[in-house]
């Protein structure tokens, strides 16, 4: 819109002085020195539903569940989207298509900017495809949206912990005596059952590599488990000391080990000597059957007595 | 001392002196008078020897070489028949096939050193699943079913399971290690650097190269596989244990495999690149294979290049640095595509490494900065210093005392079982509970309920339960109140001990992750403590300071430079973060050298390892060849009968001898007076020259001698008992001919030549061999690796000086 009211003002200031600023919110469409203008119609109607989409991942931003909610926001934004893409019957002045006006950058393309946002940083970055699985039939308009098995199956459990809380908070869920220590206790005994299913469905789920939920059902635990937790109190503790025993037997077992071992190693090993030689000593001495390899001079009778009797023992010798 | 038993009976056999056939002229000139006094001053000498033996020379001192280690064979025999090859027509197609076969090989490293880091790294992916899916889920679900309404405790029995888990794959890591192939355990970085200063470590190279031809190919193989295999099963078994050193050295293990073109896996001898079969070569394609390792491992090509460099290569050229490039570039492009098509991605290149530390999104630090990056630095390099300090001490303590198979098997499993325990004393301990959706980025994997309510998940847990690069990740890029400072400090505590205490037993194990871990942890406690002191800065994130720390740690331990940067750099894909990197790194290895030296040069002295530095010792150029060499040489004339040679290779292992004009004795000394130096020969090539025939009498001097004679290695022959030959006593009695086989003009230094030359010439030329000759060229002694390396350099009282090692031989 800056380029455009920009070039308005160029425009103005060049050939028009006497024009007054336009309301900046309705661009106009009729100005013939507008080129574009008569794409502009498709990105005003595209505007409309970015800007649904965006107020309504703003409204379900604390705590973030646009897959959930926003999901008719998200299927019309992209219909539209493809739509303005596809704009191949309608021309500019200058007999480009307007989805080439639109989306072949010319410095800067808002619109397009704004529908990856409202892709990858909203809904993909959501996991939301984990939730609702999406049948894209763009081109006659016939998207369909369906819950994931896992979303179903989850929110019937929810609702199932949900029931049973109602029930025994007398079906107001918002009066003070729901922070009761008393009441909450009540709860905790009477609906474990039904949160611990719930709980052991999501965890099954969670810890699952390639499986997920999407923002929407993880955040919704979440606030769940703060609730039972620590609003009602509810939590089982885990006590690590029933564990202390177990850890305390192998901690010893380990630490004697390891004593033991050393210990035992310590006292039967280093026994070895070894035979160390200082070569500026051995100068001058060549010793035994070395010498007899110096010289040039051997018996032959010696040589093969010797042969026959001694075992092929490496002597002493440096290379 | 069993010489010295033999020493009796043969100076009470005929006068072993005395050869009535080689020296007919010498022998009946000699007098018996002589000859008596000669015998009995010898006697006399190895009495006081013995006596000296006893006295002194049986210590404890843990500073000593070992005897076991050889050379690698660089140098080429130029003898007559190499020069005749290069005179064959075929000669200028050989060497357009040799050069164009380099970058196939290289090709063939960068490939299979991918598969195998893939390899590993699927393997661990598998563990982790059955790890995470099915005891901690599984049975922590199966737990709170069971206890609800119960008292008894439940948890601890997952821990059992964990923990039963864990030894069960450490006992497979550690009985391929401590069983099957005793070089693959550790990180095996040690080995590489070993190997490419010039020595062949005896499991190395004698399980490779030293056995029987189709043993050698099965134990290499099992190397390989027993590292693979085995670094899975470390890592996957919960060990403070990185899969990178042990990568590295499958990349090198790979590169000497495949540029030997012999089939390991079917025992198959392709008959490939037979000119690459000797050390020259073989070491350029290990720098290759090590360069790719590394490539695999962290993602880094550039890095891996400047690993080889740094680490290994005493010997360098420009063709060689560019092949070595293409490895690595290869070797990680083989790892991508392979990661990603496991991941469901075909073709996706740009995969990041195995150990990838991902992507800094806020790299901003300023100038200010600077100061407590330095300050990092010398943390790092004193925790690094005392690590090492430790770690030696410990690895003293197990050489010493746990040298027995089954005490190292127990040894691994303690470790396995407390370091999977700490893990759950920790959870136990620290009660650090949040609430799910508390860290945005923790993904469902890593939840962890241990002893939480429910909803809740414990944020330690998914420190300990993770893998360690995950945990490396969390650490760098997690917003910063994901982690307490109690849980950092403890996590970091227990992460340094463990690694000190899991470094050096018996399964392949790297300590760069843990490292990287441990660094992380208290950099990211400086980062938070740097944010309290400074709360009006906004935007001090500690996951830059983590990175800084996990650098100074990692440099303290291992104390590389350039490589390590640029590893780093690469696994963050970023350069931004270089300068501060290169300055923490280059205080830390300031500051830790100080105190001592780098984590694998101490396992290096203490393997006893002849290992030559980048610099001769100071204070040593009094130090002349005279005293450096050895004098008692076992030399050769230019013709020698059959018997002598047989004599000296079966009593002796010396891999070469050198060839003089004559040998005399002398009436003065012990030592013979030996005569001008005419060349030197190698063992194999005499052992080839036996088993063909090549005598003098015979007319079969026109037997077939194999192509490369001139390169003969070590390889084939070496463990062939001279028995194999057949040698009869007709043959023992022949004259061979040695002078048209011999290397004609070895490397030679006359007397006085100072020991910083010396050693300059070994580490520059990759020698194996020196000669010491007087003015007139006549033979007097001879230099080895041992010789130079035992001169060590010491400080002591802040002066230098240069002390003599002992050889051991065990």
């Amino acid at each position: 819109m800056t380029i455009s009211l920009s070039r308005i003002l160029l425009v103005g200031v060049l050939f028009l002085p006497s024009i007054t600023l336009l309301n900046d919110s309705a661009p106009f469409n009729d100005d013939p020195w507008d080129l574009d203008g008569p794409c502009q119609k498709y990105v005003e109607k595209l505007a409309v539903f970015q800007s649904e989409m965006v107020a309504c991942a703003t409204n379900w931003s604390i705590p973030p569940k646009v897959c959930t909610n926003c999901y008719d926001n998200y299927i019309k934004f992209k219909q539209y989207e493809y739509e303005t893409k596809h704009l191949d019957n309608v021309f500019s002045l200058d007999n480009r298509t307007c989805s080439q006006v639109i989306y072949d950058n010319y410095l800067l393309s808002y619109s397009s900017d704004i529908s990856t946002a409202l892709t990858t940083k909203i809904w993909e970055k959501s996991r939301c495809d984990s939730c609702i699985t999406i049948n894209w039939d763009l081109p006659h308009n016939k998207s369909e949206k369906e819950f994931t098995e896992r979303t179903l199956v989850f929110q019937n459990r929810l609702y199932e912990w949900r029931n049973c809380v109602v029930n025994y908070t007398s079906g107001g869920l918002l009066v003070d005596d729901l922070n009761d220590l008393q009441n909450g206790s009540k709860i905790c005994n009477e609906c474990k059952t039904q949160f611990e299913e719930l709980y052991g469905y999501y965890w099954k789920i969670y810890t699952t590599p390639d499986v997920d939920f999407c923002v929407d059902v993880e955040t919704t635990m979440n606030d769940t488990i703060h609730l039972w937790d620590d609003v009602w109190k509810c939590a089982e503790k885990q006590d690590r000391n029933r564990d202390l025993a177990g850890i305390m037997i192998t901690f010893a077992t380990l630490v004697l080990l390891t004593a033991l071992f050393y210990a035992a190693s310590y006292i039967q090993g280093g026994g070895q000597t070894r035979n160390l030689i200082r070569y500026s000593r051995l100068q001058e001495d060549p010793r035994g059957q070395r010498s007899r390899l110096l010289s040039s001079g051997m018996s032959d009778a010696d040589l093969f007595h010797r042969a026959a009797t001694m075992p092929n023992v490496p002597i002493h010798q440096s290379r | 001392m069993t010489s010295r038993g033999r020493v009796r009976t043969s100076s009470n056999s005929l006068d072993p002196n005395e050869d009535p056939v080689s020296g007919l002229e010498r022998v009946f000139s000699n007098s018996n008078l002589e000859q008596v006094a000669r015998q009995r001053r010898r006697q006399e000498e190895q009495l006081l020897f013995s006596r000296q033996l006893a006295e002194s020379d049986r210590t404890d001192s843990h500073e000593a070489l070992s005897a076991r280690y050889e050379s690698l064979n660089y140098e080429v025999s130029e003898n007559r028949l190499y020069r005749d090859a290069e005179k064959k027509p075929s000669h200028q197609l050989t060497l357009w096939r040799i050069s164009r076969n380099r970058w196939f090989v290289c090709f063939l490293i960068g490939v299979f050193t991918g598969l195998v880091a893939a390899f590993i790294d699927i393997m661990v992916h598998y563990s982790k699943d059955v790890k995470f899916s099915w005891i901690l889920k599984y049975l922590i679900s199966k737990c709170s079913e069971e206890q609800r309404g119960t008292t008894a405790g439940c948890m601890w029995t997952v821990m059992i399971a964990w923990i039963g888990y864990n030894c069960v794959l450490v006992t497979i890591a550690a009985v391929l290690v401590i069983f099957v192939a005793p070089i693959a355990g550790g990180s095996g970085i040690p080995q590489i650097k070993c190997y490419l200063n010039g020595i062949a470590i005896p499991e190395v190279r004698s399980a490779l190269n030293h056995f029987i031809s189709i043993v050698v190919k099965v134990v290499r193989l099992k190397t390989l596989v027993s590292k693979a295999i085995g670094v899975a099963c470390s890592v996957g078994g919960g060990l403070c244990a990185g899969k990178e050193g042990p990568m590295i050295h499958s990349g090198a293990a790979v590169g000497a495999g495949v540029s030997q073109g012999k089939s390991y896996s079917l025992g198959i001898d392709f008959g490939l690149f037979k000119e690459f079969r000797n050390d020259r070569e073989r070491r350029d394609f290990v720098s290759a294979g090590a360069a790719a390792g590394v490539a695999a491992a962290f993602g880094a090509p550039i890095g891996g290049v400047l690993f080889s460099l740094e680490e290994g290569a005493s010997f360098w050229n420009q063709n060689l640095t560019w092949r070595m490039f293409f490895s690595a570039m290869i070797s990680s492009f083989t790892v991508n595509l392979i990661l990603s098509w496991f991941n469901g991605k075909s073709g996706w290149l740009s995969w990041t490494g195995l150990a990838n530390f991902g992507v800094f999104e806020n790299k901003d630090y300023n100038i200010w900065e600077i100061p407590l990056f330095l300050l990092i630095g010398v943390i790092g390099g004193c925790l690094g210093a005392l690590f090492n300090y430790l770690n030696t001490r410990l690895t003293e303590f197990r050489k010493k005392y746990v040298s027995s198979k089954f005490g190292r098997l127990f040894e691994c499993l303690l470790v396995a079982a407390i370091s999977g325990f700490l893990a759950f004393l920790t959870i136990f301990a620290i009660d650090d509970c949040q609430p799910i959706g508390a860290n945005p980025t923790a993904t469902s994997t890593q939840i962890n309920q241990m002893w939480c309510k429910k909803g809740e998940y414990s944020a330690v847990a998914s420190l300990f339960f993770q893998n360690p690069e995950e945990s490396v990740k969390s650490l760098f890029h997690s917003p910063i109140n994901s982690f307490g400072v109690t849980t950092l400090i403890i996590f970091g505590i227990e992460y340094f001990f463990l690694t000190l205490w899991t470094f050096g037993i018996s399964v392949p194990s790297g300590v760069f992750i843990p490292a990287i871990l441990t660094g992380a942890a208290w950099g990211r406690l400086f980062g938070i403590f740097v944010e309290r002191l400074f709360p009006s800065v906004t935007g001090i994130d500690p996951g830059k300071y983590a990175l800084a720390g996990a650098a100074a740690q990692l440099g303290g331990v291992v104390r590389m430079t350039i490589s390590l940067t640029a590893i780093i750099m690469e696994a963050t894909k970023d350069i931004t973060f270089g300068l501060p990197i290169m300055l923490v790194l280059m205080v830390t290895k300031w500051v830790g050298d100080m105190f001592n030296e780098g984590l694998y040069d101490s396992h290096i002295d203490l393997a006893e390892v002849p290992i030559l530095g980048w610099n001769p010792p100071k204070m040593s150029r009094n130090i002349l060849a005279d005293r450096v060499m050895r004098k008692d040489v076992v030399a050769l004339e230019r013709r020698e009968r059959v018997s002598r040679i047989v004599e000296i290779l079966r009593s002796t292992l010396h891999h070469g001898f050198p060839v003089v004009d004559r040998i005399e004795e002398s009436p003065y000394e012990s030592l013979p007076d030996y005569g001008r130096l005419k060349g030197y020969i190698l063992r194999s090539q005499l052992f080839k020259l036996l088993e063909n025939r090549i005598f003098e009498e015979e007319e079969s001097s026109s037997a077939v001698l194999p192509n490369d004679f001139y390169e003969c290695q070590d390889d084939d022959d070496q463990m062939k008992s001279l028995a194999d030959l057949g040698l009869t006593q007709y043959d023992e009695s022949c004259w061979l001919d040695i002078e048209p086989y011999m290397h004609p003009h070895p490397h030679r230094v006359p007397l006085n030549t100072s020991l910083p030359f010396i050693f300059r010439l070994f580490r520059g030329l990759g020698l194996r061999y020196l000669f010491v000759v007087n003015d007139d060229n006549h033979l007097r002694g001879v230099i080895t690796r041992k010789d130079v390396a035992r001169f060590r350099e010491r400080r002591r009282n802040h002066e230098y000086h240069v002390d003599e090692l002992y050889i051991s031989e065990s």
